[in-house]
């Protein structure tokens, strides 16, 4: 014990190894590994582009008890969940729409605007639901949609949406079936959508 | 316009043209090899790294341009891809058709900035990759580099996809590969390019579309301003891409590497080289086991050095 204390004390006593004789290696400092590969999410407002889009009708027919009449539609979406976005990127979209969010699989509230004229002269507003499932090239060479909406005339009325989309959505067609409606039973649509 | 529309509808009908296919597309005894599939795409061999550039498989692009050559290399025979790259957002450079059928092989695949919002749900890794950032795993460097370009992919989304553009540095096994994707010409990028990643060893860069000049200036390096970038970024080879592959420019058949071949001679390329391929083509560019020597540049030629903006050697005759 007393031959430890003493060998404890001398090493005390030596003097201290200089440093700038011998440098001690110090730590190997780097720079923070780039790994924020986070997204960049473009920020979507209702520009130009949208309004314009939006504004632009998609021409229809409707088929009842009487003769055919020609129509124009519109569309707005308020809300727009894609389960086919890349995974890192945020499914939701408010108003716009991009095409591929859509096409590549989404569930969408929307609200339509429907003007006839002809033996149906009419304005429908109709809330709706529709779902989009991608078929090829993740729904941008072709795509399917299948929706439901409500409108109120002489009563709620219920309809019923299916249709196809090609052109990464801008262009494609759909039936419209309302079985309690005798003047508009069904309305034949040529889509044109962009971003909206 | 016209011009495009109609060789549009008779590509339309028309078969893509049969080429000669590697049916092993990697080399063993390769260190730096080279197929060009068509258009932009490219596989790229470094070492027992494999790097496919802009895939695109599919007969079409966008639906309405259709395959004048069949893809150079079969899908099925291709192995595991180390890194895909994805210059930008465009139909002929991100084909979701084409990534579906190599989904299986993808190890991992690199997008510009916004590109992940355009790729959809894929069972492979993806990255958006930021101008300079880079990525590194397993001797594998990928770094992103900037061009001129645009970012958007259907034109309506112009307003707010401003960012979807990149060019890539691929680095393994000790070799430098440069691929510029879709670009106009920016020579200060290049030359940056160049001093930062001096000695590329390959450069694909794109040759067209050319025609309308005015409006694809701004947008796309015709073969002149190719040759002119090739030599802003120092870089010892150039494979051209980006032509005769689909229809989707005014430019007639045959008229990039005609024009690429005119810009060669306002230079003088040795040592340097340009390596014009047919589709479906390889060229070994490095043997395994070869060893790389710097580039010995004659002193009236040094105009390409790195950090110097090149200019253009005219030929004694065009004085």
């Amino acid at each position: 014990m007393k031959r430890a204390l003493l060998a404890a004390l001398a090493l005390t006593c030596l003097p201290a190894p200089s440093l700038a004789a011998e440098p001690v290696p110090g730590p190997h400092l780097v720079g923070p590994p780039e790994v924020h590969y986070a997204p960049t999410e473009p920020n979507l407002y209702p520009g130009w582009v949208w309004l314009a889009g939006t504004a632009l009708p998609s021409p229809a027919t409707a088929f009842g008890s009487g003769a055919p009449s020609f129509g124009l539609r519109w569309q707005v979406t308020p809300l727009l969940w894609s389960f086919g976005v890349h995974r890192a990127t945020s499914p939701w979209r408010i108003l716009v729409v991009d095409p591929i969010a859509r096409v590549s699989g989404s569930i969408e509230l929307y609200g339509g605007f429907d003007w006839f004229f002809g033996s149906v002269h009419d304005t429908l507003i109709r809330p709706g639901i529709r779902t989009t499932l991608p078929v090829f090239h993740r729904g941008e060479y072709l795509s399917v949609f299948f929706g439901t909406s409500l409108y109120d005339r002489v009563g709620t009325k219920v309809a019923y949406d299916a249709g196809f989309s090609i052109f990464s959505g801008f262009l494609g067609a759909s039936a419209t079936w309302a079985p309690e409606d005798e003047r508009v039973r069904a309305i034949a649509t040529i889509h044109l959508r962009v971003l909206h | 316009m016209g011009k495009v529309l109609g060789r549009s509808v008779s590509a339309l009908v028309s078969s893509p043209a049969k080429v000669a296919k590697e049916k092993v597309p990697v080399r063993p005894d390769a260190r730096l090899a080279v197929i060009w599939v068509g258009h932009a795409t490219a596989l790229v061999q470094i070492g027992d790294k494999v790097i496919l550039t802009d895939p695109v498989f599919t007969s079409t692009v966008g639906q309405v341009s259709k395959r004048k050559m069949e893809p150079g290399v079969d899908p099925e025979t291709l192995p595991k891809i180390d890194a895909v790259l994805v210059s930008h957002l465009h139909y002929d450079h991100l084909s979701l058709g084409s990534l579906e059928i190599l989904e299986p092989k993808i190890r991992q695949l690199f997008l510009p900035p916004t590109g992940l919002r355009y790729l959809t749900d894929f069972g492979f890794p993806a990255l958006e990759l930021g101008p300079w950032q880079t990525w590194e795993k397993d001797g594998l460097k990928v770094t992103a580099v900037p061009v001129a370009h645009v970012g958007f992919r259907y034109g309506v989304d112009i307003e707010y996809m401003q960012e979807g553009f990149t060019g890539y540095v691929v680095e393994a096994d000790g070799i430098r590969v440069y691929f510029g994707g879709d670009t106009a010409y920016d020579q200060r990028l290049f030359v940056e390019v160049g001093q930062r990643f001096p000695d590329i060893e390959l450069a694909l860069l794109p040759i067209g579309p050319i025609e309308p000049r005015a409006l694809m200036r701004s947008y796309h390096v015709d073969p002149h301003e190719a040759v002119s970038a090739f030599f802003d970024l120092g870089a010892r080879r150039m494979v051209p891409v980006h032509y005769d592959t689909f229809v989707n420019a005014a430019d007639e058949p045959g008229e990039a590497l005609r024009e690429l071949e005119e810009a060669k001679k306002r230079w003088k390329l040795p040592p340097r080289e340009i390596v014009p391929l047919r589709v479906g083509e390889r060229r070994v560019l490095v043997k395994k086991g070869e060893k790389l020597t710097p580039m010995v540049l004659d002193a009236p030629e040094t105009n390409a050095k790195p950090g110097a903006p090149a200019k253009p050697k005219k030929d004694e005759d065009d004085d």
